[in-house]
């Protein structure tokens, strides 16, 4: 549970603090997701309960999709305003 | 026929087919690909009716995907055996009902407002997914089950909102707001799944729901799973995405978009009543609920009236709107451990709330496709720009006011039925919420006085002289919606006793829910 809720504050860190580009964003919500992954995992370990792992298996491939469609938007952004910094209007 | 068994899987399995048929079909030729997925959508509502009559006369239906009985001989390495099972009560079908009657009439107004440009395939291909995705959500028993759905549903809503995107930023920008906001979501939803499934190894709903005690674990998994749901229902601290979001996407989109959000608030409500029932401090919770309702309606009013752009002026008062649902729930969670209150008024606020999930679709629906409607004809979303349309497009007006009449409570529409509900309950609770509640409504009125004189009255103006109605599919679409309005506003009694009424049992009586699933095992 720790391991779980230090890599989440991380996630939720590097989120919140970002100032030079979206891509850490992105990042950081696949640092959260990887967190609540270990959870699961962890989880089924220590209760010995195989689904625990089909879970995970089903929280990886949610992810990746999620990332796909994210940077997807990314390329539109980049190509209609120049650059992915935030900017300061 | 064996068919009739099978209907619960068949509601999502014909548009989720039909959804990756058509990009192959697109291929040959793209006409039919909406022709296609209409009468997909067709097929799901007659199927949803279907089991709606089966649910409403015999009982909550469970349909089991894996193992048949749970005491089948176990490989080695698990548990339980694996089963996930759509457990589809009076509140699930009513919800179920609002989907495939939106997503419907999405698809019919969409075969006549998209210009047949050519990503025309894969926006019916994700208008079918996300249908698929909000069915899930309103079907299923299960917490990861349905942790799978929302995230299926944000992506294909997030898809959709950029369909206009390839020349305009704005879109894009507004897509990707709602992707960071429903990443968010998504992963505290499954921060609270790993949190239940750490501490009782199960993830069905029912099976929570027995097992469930008020620990710490728990408070902190309830706290997060209302937050994030309210939030991505719209609710006020956290309603930022909706403005952009809902304005920039295509206008039978964001009707869908509003059941959407309304699929995530009867998961609060799943999640709450179903799931912890007595077992948490219903007043404490129910108050927290109330407080989100208030701020939402009053700040959305306010920030609608001075909205210029009829769209997003549209989504303010959905979030204000969505207050209205959260304080008459709120008010029944809130006197859910006392008996006598909750005979009293508990459960007509209950009612009344429920009722206003309903019509709320409907007439919010209405008002997003008049939106659409004036932009598909002038190409303006500005109502600076807009005038003297009522000489020029007559049925459009009339649905407009039909669905302004509504919206504000005005009494031959369905708007009255349940805000009266909502009023009369939540006076005997505590008096000062009805007054705040009546005063919102007052200023909904004013503000849709307000959009109705500045796009329809006026002289005519000059640069709107080829301006026709709309063609015949979008006028269906809006008619099909003002006559349920005017049905529901006319017969309030029917539905509520016949519909709403067994929706707020189902959701009160624990036992029930669990019963059909335990008891069944």
């Amino acid at each position: 549970m720790s391991l779980t809720l230090i890599l989440f504050l991380i996630g939720i860190l590097g989120f919140v603090f970002n100032r030079k580009n979206i891509i850490l964003m992105l990042i950081s919500i696949e640092i959260m997701l990887l967190s609540i992954t270990f959870l699961i995992l962890v989880s089924s370990i220590s209760l010995d309960d195989i689904i625990g792992q089909s879970y995970a298996i089903y929280i990886i491939i949610t992810a990746g999709a999620e990332s796909a469609i994210g940077l997807g938007i990314l390329v539109a952004f980049y190509r209609l305003r120049g650059s992915i910094a935030f900017e300061n209007k | 026929m064996n068919l009739f068994n099978h209907t619960p899987i068949l509601i999502l399995a014909v548009p989720l087919l039909t959804a990756f048929l058509i990009p192959i079909i697109g291929k040959i030729n793209k006409k039919t690909t909406g022709i296609l997925a209409t009468l997909a959508l067709g097929l799901s509502l007659i199927m949803t009716i279907v089991l709606a009559a089966k649910v409403l006369s015999v009982g909550p239906q469970v349909y089991v995907f894996g193992e048949k009985s749970s005491l089948l001989t176990l490989p080695s390495g698990l548990k339980f055996p694996i089963r996930i099972m759509f457990q589809i009560d009076a509140m699930g079908i009513f919800m179920g009902l609002i989907t495939a009657l939106v997503s419907f009439l999405g698809a019919v107004y969409s075969l006549a407002f998209l210009d047949n440009k050519d990503k025309i395939d894969s926006y019916y291909s994700l208008l079918l997914l996300l249908t698929v995705s909000m069915f899930g959500m309103e079907f299923t028993g299960d917490l990861f089950n349905f942790f799978v759905f929302l995230e299926i549903a944000s992506m294909a809503s997030v898809s959709l909102i950029c369909y206009r995107g390839a020349d305009l930023g704005e879109p894009v920008e507004a897509g990707f707001k709602y992707m960071v906001v429903s990443s968010i979501s998504a992963l505290m939803v499954l921060f609270a799944v790993g949190i239940f499934y750490g501490e009782y190894d199960v993830l069905n709903i029912a099976a929570i729901a027995s097992v469930v005690k008020y620990s710490q674990l728990d408070k902190i998994a309830l706290g997060i799973l209302v937050s994030v749901l309210a939030m991505k229902a719209g609710a006020v601290p956290m309603h930022m995405w909706t403005p952009d979001a809902y304005s920039e996407a295509p206008a039978p989109i964001t009707m869908i978009l509003v059941a959407a959000s309304q699929a995530s608030l009867y998961a609060i409500f799943r999640i709450v009543f179903s799931m912890y029932n007595i077992t948490l401090n219903t007043l404490a919770v129910g108050w927290i609920i109330i407080i989100l309702g208030l701020l939402s309606m009053f700040i959305g009013v306010t920030m609608a009236i001075i909205q210029k752009d009829i769209k997003r002026l549209m989504a303010y008062h959905a979030i204000s709107q969505t207050g209205y649902m959260l304080l008459g729930v709120g008010v029944g969670l809130a006197v859910l451990a006392n008996p006598e209150a909750l005979k009293d008024y508990g459960i007509t606020a209950m009612e009344g709330g429920i009722f206003h999930i309903m019509n709320h679709a409907m007439y919010k629906g209405l008002l997003f496709l008049t939106a659409g409607a004036l932009f598909f004809r002038t190409g303006t979303r500005d109502l600076n720009k807009m005038g003297g349309l009522a000489h020029y497009m007559k049925y459009t007006t009339i649905f407009f006011i039909i669905g302004a009449a509504a919206i504000a409570g005005l009494p031959p529409f369905n708007g009255f039925a349940s805000k009266l509900l909502i009023y009369e309950s939540v006076y005997k609770f505590n008096p000062l919420l009805s007054i705040i509640a009546m005063v919102v409504s007052i200023l909904t009125l004013a503000s849709f006085v307000k959009v109705f004189h500045s796009a329809f009255l006026g002289p005519k103006l000059p640069q709107f002289k080829e301006v026709k109605e709309v063609p015949r599919s979008m006028v269906f679409a809006m008619a099909v919606l003002s006559c349920i309005i005017i049905f529901f506003g006319l017969f309030p009694d029917l539905i509520v006793k016949n519909l709403v009424h067994p929706a707020v049992m189902s959701l009160i009586e624990q036992l029930q829910y669990t019963g059909t699933v335990l008891g069944g095992m």
